[in-house]
C-alpha cells in the first residue's frame, strides 16, 4: 500500500453505513434547531421582562428610600443586563459565522470567536459578579432602616454565604471551560498556521 | 429546496461526506456518523446561501469540513476521537478491514490540517477544488498535498510495511 493510489483504492472501497438514507430526520432536526434558537431568544426576554417588572415593583414599593438604594438596584440590573447582553451577543457572533466559508477563514473566525468566550470566562465574569455584589451592598443601609432586625440578618448572611459560593462555583467552571477553549484555539492555530 | 432533490444530493455525497468526517475522528463510526448528520443538517440550512460560484460538491465538502473543525470544542469528543479504529458492521473482507485500519491509522499520525487536505486528496479531488475547500492557492496546495502524500508514505513504510511482509 506504499503507492498513494493503493491508498485511494483501499479508502474508497472502506464501508459506508446503511443506516441514515432518509433525509426526514435531517429536516426534523433542522426544524428543531430552529426552534430551539427561537425559544432561546423568547426565554431571553421573558428573563429580561420579569426582571424589568421585579425592578418596577421594588421601585414602586420603596417610594422614597434613599438615592443610594436606588443606585444598588440599578448597578444590580446593568450588571445582570450586561451579562445577558454579552451571551446574546455571542450566540449572535458565532451565527454570524459562515459554516461554508473557506477552511482557513472558517478557522480564523472560529479563533476569534473562542479568544471573546475566553475574555467572557476570564475578567469579564468576575467583573460583572463584583457590579453585582457592589450593588447589593449599596441597598443594605436601606434594608437595615425600613426591614426588621431578623430579616436584615437573614439577608447579611445569606449575602455573606451566597455570594463567595456563587464566586467559588463560578470558578471552577470557568477553569473547566478556559481549559477546553485553550486547547481548541491551540489546535486552530496549528491547523491554521499548517493550512496558509 | 425540494426534499427530493436533497435527498438525492445526500444520497450522492454522504458515502463521501462520511468517509471525511470518518478519517477526521481517526476512525470512529459513530462520531463520524454524527458529524455526518450535523453536516447535512447544515446543508439543508444554509441551502439558500449557495451561489453557484463553486462546484456544488465543493461547497458541500467544506461545510463538512467546517463541521469538524467545529468538532474540537467538544471535549467529549476529544476523547472519543482518541479512541480506536472501529469498522461498521456488514464488512466481511477480513484483509480489507486491515488494510483500512492500518490506512485510518496512518492518517491519524498527521497533524489535523495535514489529514484535512489528505482526506480531500484521498477522495480524489483536483487542487483546485482542494484550495477552493480550504481558501487558499493551487499553488500552496499542490506543493502541500505533494508533502503530505510523502509523509503518509513514509509514515506506512516506517511502521507497516513490515507486517506485510
Amino acid at each position: 500500500m506504499e503507492d498513494f493510489n493503493d491508498m485511494v483504492s483501499n479508502w474508497q472501497k472502506q464501508p459506508v453505513p446503511n443506516k441514515g438514507k432518509e433525509i426526514n430526520g435531517i429536516v426534523r432536526n433542522a426544524a428543531q434547531n430552529a426552534k430551539t434558537a427561537q425559544h432561546l431568544q423568547r426565554n431571553t426576554i421573558i428573563v429580561l421582562g420579569i426582571t424589568t417588572l421585579a425592578l418596577a415593583v421594588v421601585a414602586i414599593a420603596s417610594q422614597g428610600a434613599s438615592a443610594l438604594f436606588y443606585t444598588g438596584l440599578t448597578v444590580m440590573l446593568f450588571a445582570l443586563l450586561l451579562r445577558i447582553a454579552i451571551e446574546a451577543r455571542s450566540i449572535a457572533n458565532m451565527k454570524r459565522i459562515g459554516v461554508a466559508a473557506g477552511t482557513l477563514n472558517y478557522a480564523q473566525a472560529l479563533k476569534k470567536f473562542y479568544r471573546s468566550r475566553k475574555r467572557i470566562h476570564g475578567i469579564l465574569t468576575y467583573a460583572i459578579l463584583a457590579l453585582y455584589a457592589a450593588g447589593f451592598c449599596l441597598m443594605l443601609p436601606t434594608f437595615r432602616q425600613t426591614l426588621p432586625p431578623s430579616f436584615y440578618n437573614y439577608i447579611v448572611i445569606c449575602g455573606i454565604v451566597l455570594l463567595p459560593a456563587i464566586a467559588i462555583f463560578i470558578a471552577i467552571m470557568n477553569r473547566k471551560e478556559l481549559r477546553t477553549i485553550n486547547a481548541s484555539i491551540e489546535e486552530l492555530s496549528s491547523i491554521e498556521s499548517m493550512l496558509k | 429546496m425540494e426534499q427530493d432533490l436533497f435527498q438525492d444530493i445526500y444520497n450522492k455525497f454522504y458515502p463521501t461526506v462520511y468517509r471525511i468526517c470518518c478519517g477526521y475522528v481517526g476512525g470512529n463510526s459513530n462520531l463520524a456518523e454524527d458529524l455526518c448528520q450535523e453536516t447535512f443538517i447544515r446543508i439543508w440550512e444554509n441551502h439558500d446561501n449557495f451561489k453557484g460560484n463553486c462546484m456544488l460538491s465543493t461547497w458541500i465538502y467544506r461545510i463538512a469540513v467546517n463541521c469538524c473543525l467545529n468538532e474540537l470544542r467538544k471535549t467529549k469528543n476529544r476523547i472519543k476521537r482518541e479512541q480506536l479504529y472501529e469498522p461498521p458492521i456488514g464488512d466481511s473482507a477480513e484483509k480489507q478491514q486491515t488494510d483500512q485500519q492500518v490506512l485510518m491509522q496512518c492518517i491519524g499520525k498527521l497533524c489535523e490540517g495535514e489529514r484535512i487536505i489528505m482526506l480531500l486528496a484521498l477522495e480524489e479531488l483536483d487542487h483546485e477544488s482542494i484550495a477552493q475547500i480550504i481558501g487558499t492557492t493551487n499553488v500552496n496546495i499542490r506543493v502541500k498535498t505533494h508533502r503530505i502524500k510523502e509523509k503518509l508514505r513514509k509514515i506506512y513504510v516506517d511502521n507497516f510495511s513490515e507486517c506485510e511482509n
